[in-house]
């Protein structure tokens, strides 16, 4: 237990884990990388990582997220030409979209961040309304999501989207609008409590005249303020990006998205200011780039801490999109943005400006029923294919490759495939004495023991 | 697709014939009076060629659905059938089917103790025999692979050696095979050919009347009883009490009230070298229909469907004969409380939007009952408009008012107020407004609203593109008036042609009822054009196909192509419903592309 | 544990993490929630029934004895012959027979005039302010609803629930209503009752080990794998309560077989069955009644009051009408005079309903005036959070102050 303690103490937290004789890089802990940063892993890709290491993994993760990488531009381009032909519909009709593109892209490290910047840079289409503001919102968090954190700011600042839900899609020079500059400094940039009401109106003033007319951004100069603001302390002729410019300098920015990304990558409970400031100096250091600070997490003594892992409740997307990953299933995702309604997260929808709270709040009786249902229904549905054939036959072939049939090897291999965290005595004992009672049909004993696995509380757990 | 190819495999054994001896027994005098459902096919083995010779066929089979499906498990134990099969009676699969259902292969359900019956008539005793052995001797090698216990047993009964298993029963006598599930059945059919037939199926008065209406081209027949089904109180639902659909009951209420009177139905099924023709046929009389449901066949009773408009390009065309606000106006007497409240929540919301005319009593009352609806392929010659996603075919619905002098205004007037509407939600998103043109002459009006392109202030057009309503400027909603009729069109262009076509009088209709009587129904589907149509919306379609199967490109690309490379085969589908004095005749043909 | 941990993570402290051993008693999480819900058969309960769409209040209970409101409504005028009387002035629409006798047994109360100051006729925005009781406050700053703070306020205090319990239920497969919205407490929307139960597997030897292997407790205790066990333990014991009470009721009251009916049967069914939730929040759709409005209102209110009293007389069936409330309002009413349309058009106040066992039952206020409008709309004489206010503080039994952002007085409407 000390152990856990050096680990996290800010001194060591961030240092690069090296695996060692206690501590290995095996099939488990590739697991982890890849539940917090690829939506999950098939047997196949786990093995393939275990020969990798873990930089090596992490590494391999991001340069799938260059753009001129070969197989993420083709899928890019075949999912930029499917938008176009969503963009004129109903906006609903993107959510399958996206998680088409979760469930098949090569580079699921920018989709896991695209979707915690859409939790982050919140809007919802209820309100937009319009599937091509939509596309373009995604689009541009997509772009940016590994990049520059100003950069991103100030398309956001732009987005039709984001302005549209905000309710600013006009911002006149005698009545600035405050709910964009509120909302920057509040949800995106600061955190409340780290600016004054009279930064958010000086704020307000910068943006005037940035409108958007017919779903695309203008800037009406006619409606800008140009005389002298004053935010933060800083006086002079601010524009928008200025503004946005004058609140990352804020001390309390770096650490805001810091505490957000460790939130989101490593743990569900709330860390430390000691164990933020490390990361937050580099990352202001690193003029805000965010690819090297998710590299940071991703390689650190923390991220590989039992602090970590099993430390983060699944989202319902990462649930359904981790899963069929891990099996290599494919499934019609119409179907699967349907079942994933009432489970607390629709993307394209999310709830409010603060995006999803995530954590514990995902897990209620109601919402533990449809995950479980969720997983039923993807394992007994006819129409989902594990690797092109039904699941038992997939256990099947997988078996067969593998000279290891024991009942309680077949339960030890899924439970480190599926589950972040291990059994309980007396669930390793069912399981077991349920694949023992299929030893005859051991695809049938496999899919029987995950369809279980599935309503363990563990199974909930990243 | 692979449905499709699968449904022709597997209709192949229903579809085996040949002609009846005189002095031989029929099926229908071997089965009890008691049969509620019969079905037969005794035309000649020239339907099996026209399916297996049938041009189409070595279309279907070159498509690459069939050859993948053909590579696959399913095609595989299929053909391991056939081959036990044809290596057990020593001669291949085709000339096996044709001698073995030479006397034709008959289907009935018998009431009383609720059991099919399968009846097929060989030619050839021997290879009957052979072919009794060659089931049995594969019932026991699938038994043994499943280490089961033996599949059936033999018995005798009367001399005849029968077997039984828990599923089934079958015997042969004579040139006849016998398959049910029922002992009670199996015997009384044996004790039939036996003994003679006393009490059967043949003698049943009603079964006669309906006998003698078979026509002589029909290569498969079928005769239901749905006074004795009904009695049995089964099918309650379908065809009696308070429909919970306005849609169903709009198009089938007149025919679901036959049924609900009628005493039985038959069906016919015919084929031509290019077309196959099924047929429904029920007695039907003029006094059954009610009050509430005059709707349908029209006050007295024989009102006909308009002419079809026959539109170049035309996807599908729709006709009938119905009395909407009619139909509206009995919904207390047609639909349960919670369908009537609906019906008046949307009354008044569509009050609201004509400008608060009661639209159940003024709006659809200035109609009478000729309705045609058409949807056609619309070339999109404007360069923004092609570059949409998603290209819509022109949809016209045509009516005739009643009393077009009283009521053409106040429509014109509820089409302003309606378009008015669609600016202020429109206004709403940000989009530019509809705007309204008025045409008239030649006794004619148009009132139509438009996006009109060429007015849009700088960058409009490329920005509703951008937002996604760059598909709005397809179209440009019209009302059009020229003497008693009223088009309602997507396009300006279309409702023009309408009209155009309303002048030019009556198209020629074929009709594919076999009775002469009034065409209340008409429905026509072109395949060219809803081929195009599809085409040119490929890209969306590959989109949906993609989400909502879980496929790649590559397969979905696959599947909508299969699709459209189907849809080339045909040339069209109708449906029509024609009524006379005394019957009631549904019927549906699918017509084959020309070579 | 999760104490410690917390703890140490927040202040970073290396030293001297302590971690104790298991001190979580597992198998009393069960019974936890066997004694509670024994405990909460006792409890209060709100419904809430929200009219979209703008009810007409003037047509629901009518004046139909004041010479204004006759010169008003010519198409839309309800009949003094075919109301059900409440007095020589006010009787319910023909269509509320049911909400009548409601109303003589004293188990109804309407409270008149109900509205709030310088009234919005815009549907989204006055229902935003039904919902989060901010009459001033702009959208955005409209983060919860008061449904919403009421259940984050009660998780707050009350130790007693395990997280897991479901405190407020949204039954609909319509957008859930923002006055549910809190900050911590997330409020489920049941689309049907189906939904609320595990599928089955097609074996029941699997769906045993499930059901033991959700039950079965741990001795390695963990804080977020027990709060996900805590859940699953309320899930697998409420659906099974959900699925019996279902299951126990097909024989019992008729309720009309409407989308409303159903759903407070539903409710009544759940009620019966001891869950725990407190807060039921069910809509009914279809009041903006521009055009041709007295065939569309008839529907609305028969569905209303059929709905009602079939609930109203259940619950007093089963004994539970005496903690049971139902509350029914509307974003605002319609104008005075009718349209040309046949219909009438956005409005401001109207009366609400109360429903239930511990009523005073009764009329609560006057009859806003039909001469003294406001731009043609009746004028408020109660501000809908006073109503809130004695829901909150005489049926809920918590302060209403910090929940409306205001003093509203309550009003003595409980038995």
């Amino acid at each position: 237990m000390s152990v856990i303690a050096e680990t996290l103490s800010p001194a060591h937290a961030w240092q690069t884990w090296r695996p060692s004789a206690g501590d290995q890089w095996d099939h488990r802990k590739a697991a982890h990388l890849y539940r917090r940063a690829g939506f999950g892993a098939s047997r196949k890709q786990l093995d393939e990582a275990v020969a990798l290491g873990p930089q090596q993994c992490v590494e391999r993760l991001l340069d799938a997220c260059e753009p001129g990488q070969p197989d993420t531009a083709a899928f890019d381009a075949e999912m930029t030409k499917m938008a176009a032909s969503l963009a004129a519909g109903d906006p609903a009709g993107l959510e399958p979209w996206w998680l088409y593109r979760m469930l098949f892209t090569p580079a699921p490290l920018r989709e896991c961040m695209t979707l915690f910047w859409h939790g982050h840079f919140a809007s919802s289409a209820a309100t937009v309304d319009s599937a091509a503001m939509m596309v373009t919102q995604n689009q541009t968090l997509r772009e940016h999501a590994l990049g520059k954190f100003e950069t991103l700011v100030q398309a956001v600042s732009r987005d039709p989207a984001m302005l549209t839900y905000l309710n600013s899609t006009t911002n006149a020079r005698l009545h600035p609008n405050e709910n964009y500059a509120r909302e920057v400094m509040e949800l995106f940039c600061l955190g409340i409590g780290n600016y004054t009401e009279r930064d958010i109106q000086e704020a307000a003033r910068c943006f005037t005249g940035w409108e958007i007319r017919r779903g695309k951004f203008s800037f009406n100069k006619h409606q800008h303020d140009f005389n002298t603001k004053t935010i933060f302390g800083q006086t002079g002729n601010f524009d928008g990006d200025d503004a946005v410019r004058i609140i990352l300098q804020q001390q309390a920015a770096p650490r805001f998205i810091v505490r957000k990304l460790i939130n989101h990558f490593v743990c569900d409970q709330p860390v430390s200011d000691e164990l933020i400031e490390p990361l937050a100096v580099e990352l202001r250091d690193n003029d805000f780039h965010i690819q090297p600070l998710v590299r940071r997490i991703l390689t650190s003594r923390f991220f590989y801490s039992s602090e970590s892992i099993g430390q983060k409740i699944r989202s319902p997307v990462e649930l359904a999109i981790g899963l069929l990953r891990s099996l290599e299933g494919t499934v019609g995702t119409i179907a699967l943005a349907q079942h994933l309604r009432p489970l607390g997260q629709r993307v394209f929808f999310p709830p409010n400006v603060k995006g999803w709270d995530g954590g514990t709040t995902w897990i209620n009786a109601t919402t533990l029923i449809g995950r479980v249902n969720l997983v039923t229904k993807l394992m007994q549905n006819q129409s989902v294919q594990y690797a092109g054939s039904s699941i038992t036959e997939y256990f099947d072939r997988q078996l067969a490759e593998s000279d290891e049939h024991r009942p309680a090897a077949l339960v030890e291999s899924l439970v480190e495939l599926l589950l972040a965290v291990p059994l309980t005595d007396t669930a390793q004992r069912e399981l077991i004495a349920l694949a023992k009672h299929n030893r005859q049909d051991l695809g049938q004993a496999a899919s029987e023991v995950l369809l279980t696995l599935a309503a363990l509380p563990e199974f909930q757990l990243s | 697709m692979r449905q499709l190819v699968a449904f022709f495999s597997l209709s192949l054994p229903l579809l085996l014939p040949t002609p009846e001896s005189i002095a031989e027994p029929t099926a229908a005098q071997l089965l009890p009076s008691s049969v509620v459902l019969y079905a037969d096919t005794t035309s000649s083995a020239d339907l099996l060629s026209v399916v297996l010779d049938h041009p189409l066929r070595e279309k279907l089979e070159s498509l690459p659905q069939y050859q993948q499906w053909r590579k696959g498990e399913d095609y595989r134990k299929l053909s391991m059938v056939v081959k036990l099969m044809e290596a057990q009676l020593k001669t291949p699969w085709r000339p096996a089917l044709e001698e073995l259902g030479a006397g034709g292969i008959h289907f009935a359900l018998d009431g009383a103790s609720q059991s099919p019956v399968v009846l097929v008539k060989s030619d050839d005793e021997v290879l009957l025999e052979k072919a009794k052995n060659a089931i049995v001797n594969l019932a026991l090698m699938g038994a043994a692979g499943n280490r089961k216990t033996k599949p059936f047993k033999s018995v005798d009964y009367r001399g005849v050696e029968a077997y039984r298993s828990q599923k089934a029963h079958f015997a042969i006598v004579d040139k006849w095979l016998i398959l049910t599930n029922s002992d009670e059945v199996g015997k009384n059919i044996i004790d039939r050919m036996l003994d003679g037939s006393e009490d059967s199926l043949a003698d049943d008065k009603q079964f006669q009347t309906a006998l003698a209406n078979r026509p002589t081209n029909a290569r498969a027949w079928a005769y239901v009883d749905l006074n004795t089904i009904r009695t049995a109180g089964v099918a309650e639902r379908l065809l009696g009490g308070k429909s919970q659909n306005p849609g169903a009951e709009l198009i089938l209420g007149g025919v679901l009230e036959t049924l609900h009177q009628t005493p039985f139905a038959t069906a016919n099924l015919t084929a031509a070298e290019d077309s196959v023709a099924l047929a429904v046929n029920v007695p039907h009389d003029a006094n059954w229909i009610p009050e509430k449901r005059e709707f349908f066949f029209g006050p007295e009773h024989g009102s006909p469907a308009p002419p079809p408009i026959a539109l170049p390009e035309t996807v599908l065309e729709a006709r009938a004969y119905r009395g909407v606000s009619g139909m509206w106006l009995h919904g207390p007497d047609l639909f349960n409380d919670e369908v009537n409240a609906q019906l008046a929540k949307a009354n008044s919301n569509l009050s609201t939007l004509f400008g608060g005319k009661p639209f159940a009593e003024e709006i659809l009352g200035a109609l009478d009952g000729e309705l045609r609806l058409v949807v056609v392929r619309e070339e999109h010659n404007d360069g923004m408009i092609a570059d949409s996603a998603v290209k819509l075919p022109g949809i016209a619905a045509i009516a005739r008012l009643k009393d077009p002098a009283s009521t053409q205004r106040s429509l014109r007037i509820a089409f302003q107020t309606a378009v008015g509407f669609a600016n202020l939600i429109g206004a709403q998103q940000g989009r530019p407004p509809l705007e309204l043109e008025t045409q008239r002459s030649d006794g004619r009006v148009l009132l139509s609203a438009a996006y009109s392109p060429e007015d849009l202030v700088g960058d409009e057009q490329m920005e509703m593109a951008a937002s996604g309503a760059g598909v709005l400027l397809q179209l440009s909603p019209t009302v059009g008036f020229a003497e008693d009729s009223i088009v309602l069109a997507s396009t300006r262009s279309l409702a023009i042609q309408v009209l155009n076509q309303v002048a030019a009088g009556p198209q020629e209709s074929k009709i594919a009822s076999t009775i002469s009587g009034v065409t209340n129904s008409a429905l026509q589907i072109h395949a060219e054009p809803l081929r195009q149509t599809l085409a040119e919306n490929r890209e969306r379609l590959i989109t949906n196909n993609m989400l909502e199967k879980g496929h790649d490109r590559a397969a979905a690309v696959g599947e909508i192509d299969g699709l459209l490379t189907i849809l080339e085969f045909f040339e069209r589908g109708d449906a029509n419903l024609t009524v006379d004095d005394d019957q009631l005749e549904l019927s549906v043909r699918l017509t084959a592309a020309k070579e | 544990m999760s104490f410690t941990r917390r703890r140490f993570l927040a202040t970073g402290a290396a030293s001297a993490a302590v971690v104790s051993g298991s001190t979580h008693v597992p198998g009393m999480l069960l019974q936890a929630a066997a004694a509670q819900s024994a405990a909460s058969s006792t409890e209060r309960v709100l419904v809430v029934v929200q009219l979209s769409g703008g009810n007409d209040g003037l047509n629901t209970v009518v004046p139909y004895a004041d010479d204004v409101y006759a010169r008003n409504r010519f198409e839309t005028r309800i009949g003094a012959g075919t109301v059900h009387k409440i007095n020589d002035y006010l009787g319910f629409h023909p269509a509320m027979e049911g909400m009548h006798r409601l109303f003589q047994e004293q188990h109804l109360s309407i409270v008149q005039g109900v509205g709030y100051p310088n009234p919005n006729r815009s549907h989204f925005e006055s229902m935003d302010i039904w919902h989060t009781a901010q009459p001033a406050a702009n959208r955005i700053s409209r983060q919860s609803g008061w449904l919403g703070k009421y259940l984050d306020a009660r998780s707050e205090a009350g130790g007693d629930q395990s997280g897991e319990e479901v405190l407020g239920v949204h039954l609909g497969a319509d957008v859930q209503p923002l006055a549910l919205a809190g900050l911590n407490v997330q409020v489920p929307s049941i689309g049907s009752f189906d939904d609320f139960r595990f599928d089955e597997l097609g074996n029941r030897r699997l769906e045993a080990v499930r059901e033991r292997l959700i039950a079965a407790t741990s001795a390695q205790s963990d804080a977020l794998v027990d709060h996900v066990r805590a859940a699953a333990q309320t899930a697998l014991a409420s659906s099974r309560r959900v699925r019996q009470a279902i299951h126990r009721a097909d024989s019992s009251a008729e309720y009309p077989r409407t989308d409303l009916g159903k759903k407070l049967r539903g409710i009544a069914q759940l009620i019966h069955a001891g869950l725990a939730t407190r807060i039921y929040y069910v809509t009914l759709d279809g009041f903006d009644t521009h055009s041709l409005q007295a065939e569309s209102h008839a529907g609305l209110l028969t569905e209303l009051s059929g709905a009602v009293t079939a609930f109203v007389d259940d619950l007093a069936k089963t004994g539970h009408s005496k903690r049971v409330l139902l509350a029914c309002f509307s974003e605002f009413g319609r104008r005075v005079k009718e349209n040309a349309s046949r219909g009438t058009d956005h409005g401001a106040a109207a009366p609400m309903f109360l429903a239930g066992g511990s009523l005073r039952g009764g009329i609560v206020g006057k009859h806003p005036s039909l001469t003294d409008l406001d731009d043609g709309d009746l004028k408020f004489h109660t501000d809908f959070r006073r109503v809130y206010a004695s829901i909150l503080e005489g049926w809920l039994g918590v302060g209403s102050e910090p929940i409306l952002g205001g003093r509203f007085k309550p009003m003595d409407v409980f038995a």
